[in-house]
């Protein structure tokens, strides 16, 4: 359900054009762009706020065209997403998506005993994310992070709710061996 | 059967464990002012004025309301509507209980008679439509500046 809030700030952005109300809705959703963005980007908190920039711009640019389908910070999530795909696909790198079940728990292993012993929060939470290839472990953060639940995650993604499962199940289950292996029960 | 279904159970408590102690806040450390600053130096001059013209036709707009609204309880509108809408039964149930139905036509134009003197004055209607006739002109000449 659209907080109240949300809605006035957003009638205001689209009818009088106010700055001040789009940069409340910037400062009650940034936590949410950029802990999403951070997390697709493998822990790059640089990267992530410009993407997460960018997203508030496209919003900005977009703001008329929301059409309370969908809550807010879930259309938001949305671009954001597509910002991240965009900028994925102007870098070259290895992907992980065609990785198969036993290349995947190498890759944990081989991430537990890396050079960087440093076990800060984020990097725990990033290591263990690295594991997963990008559609699995987009669906497990708007999750488990984020808090979406399975309809909000097929519009964010754009992928069938089917599907949506299925990485949700293929994600979580690859986590929790991961987690295990490395002394979490 | 049971195992999977246990280890299941037990995957996700230890998923919800995990996220739940490796959640941290994201300050905003100024990053609200740097989108704003972004967002304004996308904004070019034509997307400025638009705005400014809208904002000046919100006002436009809300100022003839009230004015409208102001002038029609100055010129008594309301209350002799009211009144006519009170007295409106009344007249309808004296009118059917002494009509008089073989003087239809002559009735309904006596009623049309007594009409007028509900109605504000040509006076007062006239003030109404220069008004708003005034308002409009203001409006249409800055939707003309905003094409040119």
């Amino acid at each position: 359900m659209q907080r109240l809030s949300d809605i006035a700030l957003i009638a205001q952005v689209v009818t009088l054009g106010s700055e001040r109300a789009f940069g409340q809705l910037v400062r009650g959703h940034q936590e949410a762009v950029r802990r999403f963005l951070c997390r697709l980007t493998g822990g790059d908190q640089m990267r992530a706020d410009d993407l997460a920039q960018d997203t508030f711009v496209r919003a900005w640019q977009g703001l008329a065209s929301f059409r309370q389908l969908s809550g807010f910070e879930t259309w938001l999530l949305r671009i954001a997403y597509r910002v991240f795909l965009d900028d994925e696909r102007k870098r070259p790198s290895y992907s992980l998506d065609e990785a198969d079940d036993s290349q995947m728990v190498a890759l944990a292993d081989n991430s537990v005993h890396g050079e960087d012993g440093g076990w800060g929060l984020r990097h725990d939470l990033d290591r263990a994310l690295a594991i997963l290839p990008e559609a699995e472990r987009t669906c497990v953060v708007l999750q488990c992070v984020e808090g979406q639940n399975i309809r909000e995650i097929a519009q964010i993604t754009s992928l069938p709710e089917n599907t949506v499962k299925s990485h949700l199940l293929r994600g979580k289950k690859h986590l929790a061996t991961y987690l295990r292996r490395n002394g979490y029960q | 059967m049971e195992n999977n279904i246990l280890h299941t159970h037990s995957d996700e408590e230890l998923l919800q464990q995990f996220f739940a102690t490796h959640s941290e806040p994201v300050e905003d450390d100024g990053f609200t002012e740097r989108v704003m600053a972004a967002v304004l130096a996308e904004q070019d001059e034509e997307q400025v004025e638009a705005l400014r013209l809208r904002r000046w036709s919100c006002a436009l707009n809300l100022v003839g309301v009230l004015v409208g609204i102001v002038l029609l309880i100055v010129l008594g509108f309301f209350p002799r509507v009211w009144s006519y809408l009170l007295e409106l039964p009344v007249r309808w149930v004296t009118l059917v209980a002494n009509y008089d139905w073989d003087n239809l036509l002559v009735q309904l134009l006596l009623h049309l008679h007594q009409l007028p003197e509900q109605l504000p004055s040509l006076t007062q209607l006239a003030g109404f439509f220069m008004v708003t006739v005034l308002l409009s002109v203001l409006t249409v000449q800055q939707l003309v500046r905003r094409e040119v």
